[in-house]
């Protein structure tokens, strides 16, 4: 296979790489089909067949039954979750044409934190759709900073300074988050379980509530992979190609930060299912973001869905929260990244 | 003066990793005379200076300073006797001429020895000679690429060494300033009988400047002696790849190469 | 002749940079003396000094035994044995990296023994030196693991500062999950180790610190001159007669070992080690070792941190979320700084 594809997609992939990797993406959408039936199979409490079926088909009768039921709502949701973790981290990567950004390395996932935080302490938010709105401003915020921040003197953004720029928010804005819960019992608690970030407590209604912000940000992330491709070979050429850089960038951006904040406020931040996925997806298909985007999207699903799983088997009787397991996956992913990587000094 | 010391490369092979940069090389640095290492990028000119000076581990054979193994030497002895100057050394933010130049002395100093006259000493004529000691007191960051280079060889000198090696002493300089630099170590050279072996990029400036030459390639030595007899049209040509004219400079009388490339040749 | 005279130049210039250090070290001296009186004195409420001497020299003094000996006087010492914990390890570890980024609290290291602390006092109800010891061991195998996995034909400090960054999140969120796991959720305890605080500490706590600090902070001091030549390169340093790669170990060692000691006893008391080196370099200048300037400057960093926390604040913040949220800023200052001039420390 050949994946030295031109960058900007402009000449035609020849018929059998585009066979190929239409097949990988339907052999990657049966995976995450599997895994999906897996996670509703598979749980801190083991369940009989009869009951799996009998719940997929809309029994609650037995404790069986009903366990298997509300797996079926935090499968879905952890789905979701990952698909626009997955793709926020490829779109955050192209667009910063750096192979480190995640929103959780970034600080993103804190900076969305602290607002929802902000919004309940102080302006007494309680509609849950206010959350999502809040939680996507502070992600997009601290975003521009972070970037801003890694991108100024010389240089431009290189990996170390966003990296730190990022641990730099990330410790600022959680010592802010803890000032601000410090004196309020009342929402330290909820605010305890939202920080390790899990998919839990999911629920139908709750997947209502965030599914219009994630559906916008697919539909934005996805349109933009032409662009994404251009902005790849640095701003000068691609507004050499005639194309808007700053647009291209906001639209990509915009997309990214719709999708990163709508699953923090949802299920707590999750760290680096957005560093991985873009990575393990270039080894597949290459750096044509057309299929990157749609890769990402069903391998952050599957990720995501298959560390729910882990968390709830490993440590059973109870469970390990999602975001615990893919920071113990990710991290040494991370660490390989850097160490692959020639990575530019300071 | 008649220098009582000697270097010599004993079947010396070193490098990187697994990467064998250097492949059983011999060399006697002649004493009390300037010696410069030429070569292609990659043969192996630093990682010789560096194995001479023990920054690198010798994978085989031994460099003898004065008959003892450098690698075996306590390194606070040896950097009494052979002073050392990387090719990119860091200047500490805002630190003061004196202060670093008064940094050479460190090999001199034990975990409680009190600073003696004779410290003051070395820095002050370290100081002087490099013409830089009305630059004492100015911050190191403040001074032009020429000026902090002959600051850094004034630290060298303040650690009171007979040999000398330098790696690549002019690279980023203006070519006025690689002039003084070279200058200035003959005058050390000349006047206190320092050994010197530098690494150096320019193939005529190093013809000019050195009384011996060393041309490396593929990590071996490829010719050694008088500028006059290394650098050849024949050794120009394995050693970089390049058909060159030599001819005599005007000015000093020493070889002068002039590469032969694919256009705007005349009189040939 | 000239030489000769210019050596007294030279002399008389060495002579003024030794002693506008001294006055650097004695004027920190006193801040730190100032903070520690502060913190004795004046809490909720106002105590006079000939009372807190009198409760210092053992005497029962009806209404200040109590808030003084008991309250006060733990805190105020652990505030200033901690501190200098964290300013004279953090501070090593960016000379010898030559990164100011490359504190331990920014590679792990703090996190590592926070972790293993959290582990010991949480999940296996352990207390005392114990926990201390198992925390330097954690401190120093994450250490030794961030170098090791750093290494490729040397080390280069933007690999060790990423490297550990990954590290240092992988060890945040087992602390995370070891304290979602506490049989008692409390807040105040959970903060301890996560940011770090001087609450509820007890004077023979401090025990442990003052001796790390007294055996490695020496080790450190005997080893002044080498950080100062490791400061100018590793090949300087070497070409000076330093032995690069013992220093390291040592220094190493040494600075792990009384931060971890530190962080077993508080917490890692957020970026008071990321901070207390650049600010010492800042009001110091290079005028010689950075060593005890920045272990003062980390003490009184905890100290003034805690005394804001407690009392200048409307509601009452344990040290950790002060100097977290003061040293952020600072760090962000520092990226750019550091890349606009491309300098080190």
């Amino acid at each position: 296979m050949s994946t030295a594809t031109n960058p900007v997609g402009t000449r035609p992939t020849s018929g059998r790489v585009q066979l190929f990797r239409t097949g990988g993406l339907a052999l990657l959408g049966v995976t995450l089909l599997g895994l999906c039936f897996l996670s509703v199979a598979v749980g801190t409490r083991s369940v009989a067949w009869s009951d799996i079926w009998a719940a997929l088909s809309g029994q609650t009768e037995t404790i069986a039954q009903a366990a298997v039921a509300v797996r079926i709502p935090r499968t879905i949701f952890a789905a979701l979750v990952g698909a626009a973790l997955g793709l926020s981290g490829t779109i955050m990567q192209g667009v910063t044409r750096n192979p480190l950004a995640d929103p959780g390395i970034l600080g993103v996932n804190t900076g969305a934190a602290l607002a929802v935080v902000i919004g309940l302490a102080w302006f007494g938010m309680t509609m849950a759709h206010t959350f999502v709105w809040t939680a996507i401003l502070g992600a997009g915020v601290t975003a521009v900073f972070v970037y801003t921040i890694g991108s100024l003197g010389r240089g431009g953004a290189t990996p170390l300074k966003l990296a730190l720029a990022g641990a730099a928010t990330s410790v600022a804005f959680s010592c802010f988050t803890i000032a601000v819960i410090l004196p309020r019992n009342d929402i330290a608690g909820g605010f305890r379980s939202w920080q390790i970030g899990g998919v839990g407590g999911a629920t139908f209604d709750g997947i209502r509530l965030v599914l219009p912000f994630l559906l916008a940000g697919f539909v934005i992330s996805l349109l933009s992979a032409r662009k994404l491709n251009s902005l790849a070979l640095g701003d000068d050429l691609a507004a050499g190609l005639g194309e808007n850089v700053a647009l291209a960038r906001g639209m990509a951006a915009l997309g990214a930060i719709l999708l990163c904040g709508a699953a923090t406020a949802a299920c707590g931040p999750i760290g680096f299912v957005g560093l991985m996925v873009p990575h393990l997806c270039r080894l597949l298909v290459g750096v044509d973001h057309r299929w990157l985007l749609p890769y990402a999207a069903f391998s952050g699903a599957g990720l995501l869905i298959l560390a729910d799983v882990v968390g709830r088997i490993i440590a059973r009787p109870s469970e390990l929260a999602v975001g615990i397991v893919t920071a113990f996956i990710g991290a040494p992913f991370f660490i390989w990244i850097v160490r692959r990587q020639r990575v530019r000094e300071l | 003066m008649t220098p009582s010391h000697s270097l010599v490369a004993e079947n010396l092979s070193a490098g990187y990793g697994d990467s064998v940069i250097l492949n059983g090389l011999d060399l006697e640095v002649p004493p009390g005379k300037i010696t410069a290492i030429v070569g292609a990028n990659g043969c192996g000119k630093s990682t010789l200076l560096r194995t001479m000076s023990r920054l690198l581990p010798a994978t085989q054979g031994r460099v003898l300073l004065n008959g003892k193994s450098v690698h075996r030497s306590p390194t606070r002895e040896l950097a009494r006797k052979l002073g050392l100057l990387p090719q990119s050394p860091i200047a500490p933010e805002g630190i003061t001429v004196a202060d670093l130049v008064s940094r050479g002395r460190h090999p001199h100093h034990g975990l409680m020895s009190r600073w003696t006259r004779h410290d003051d000493e070395a820095v002050a004529q370290a100081l002087e000679v490099t013409k830089t000691a009305d630059l004492s007191e100015r911050a190191v960051d403040e001074l032009s690429g020429g000026q902090r280079q002959r600051v850094w060889i004034a630290m060298a000198l303040a650690q009171e060494t007979e040999l000398l090696l330098l790696d690549e002493p002019t690279t980023f300089l203006d070519v006025s300033h690689q002039i003084e630099v070279l200058d200035l170590l003959t005058d050390l050279n000349h006047s206190r009988g320092i050994t010197i072996v530098m690494v150096l990029h320019d193939l005529n400036l190093a013809a000019r400047y050195a009384d011996c030459l060393v041309a490396m390639a593929n990590g071996r030595l490829h010719a050694y002696g008088n500028p006059e007899d290394v650098m050849t049209e024949a050794n120009v040509e394995t050693v970089f790849g390049l058909r060159s004219r030599v001819i005599p400079d005007p000015v000093s009388g020493k070889p002068l190469v002039l590469p032969i490339g694919r256009h705007r040749l005349s009189g040939l | 002749m000239t030489t000769i005279s210019f050596a007294y130049t030279v002399a008389a210039g060495r002579l003024a940079r030794v002693r506008q250090w001294r006055r650097v070290v004695v004027a920190l001296m006193l801040l730190v003396l100032a903070g520690f009186a502060l913190t004795l004195m004046l809490g909720q409420s106002f105590t006079p000094p000939d009372e807190v001497l009198r409760v210092l020299a053992g005497k029962d003094v009806p209404g200040a035994s109590f808030t003084v000996g008991q309250l006060r006087l733990p805190r105020a010492v652990m505030a200033v044995l901690v501190g200098m914990c964290f300013g004279m390890g953090g501070v090593a570890f960016q000379i010898m990296l030559r990164n100011p980024l490359a504190s331990p609290d920014i590679i792990g290291v703090s996190s590592g023994a926070s972790a293993a602390a959290v582990f010991c006092v949480v999940v296996l109800s352990m207390d005392g030196a114990a926990v201390a010891g198992i925390s330097v061991v954690a401190g120093l195998a994450v250490a030794l693991i961030v170098y090791g996995l750093s290494f490729r034909n040397g080390v280069a400090g933007t690999r060790l500062i990423l490297v550990g960054i990954g590290v240092a999140a992988m060890i945040d969120s087992f602390i995370a999950f070891v304290l979602s796991r506490a049989p008692s959720w409390d807040l105040q305890e959970a903060l301890r180790w996560i940011t770090g605080s001087v609450n509820g500490v007890k004077l023979d706590q401090a025990l442990p610190v003052l001796v790390a600090l007294a055996v490695f902070g020496g080790l450190l001091l005997s080893r002044t001159r080498d950080l100062e030549a490791l400061r100018m390169g590793d090949d300087t340093a070497a070409a000076l007669g330093v032995r690069v790669g013992t220093t390291r170990i040592v220094v190493m060692l040494a600075s792990v070992g009384m931060i971890a000691v530190a962080t077993a006893a508080t917490g890692p008391v957020m970026f008071v080690a990321f901070l207390s080196g650049p600010i010492a370099a800042r009001i110091l200048g290079p005028k010689g070792s950075l060593l005890i300037p920045s272990a003062l400057v980390g003490a009184v960093l905890v100290l003034g941190g805690d005394y804001i926390g407690q009392f200048v604040l409307p509601h009452r913040y344990p040290v950790g979320v002060v100097t977290g949220a003061l040293g952020a800023p600072y760090l962000l200052y520092l990226i750019i700084r550091v890349n606009r001039a491309g300098g080190s420390l």
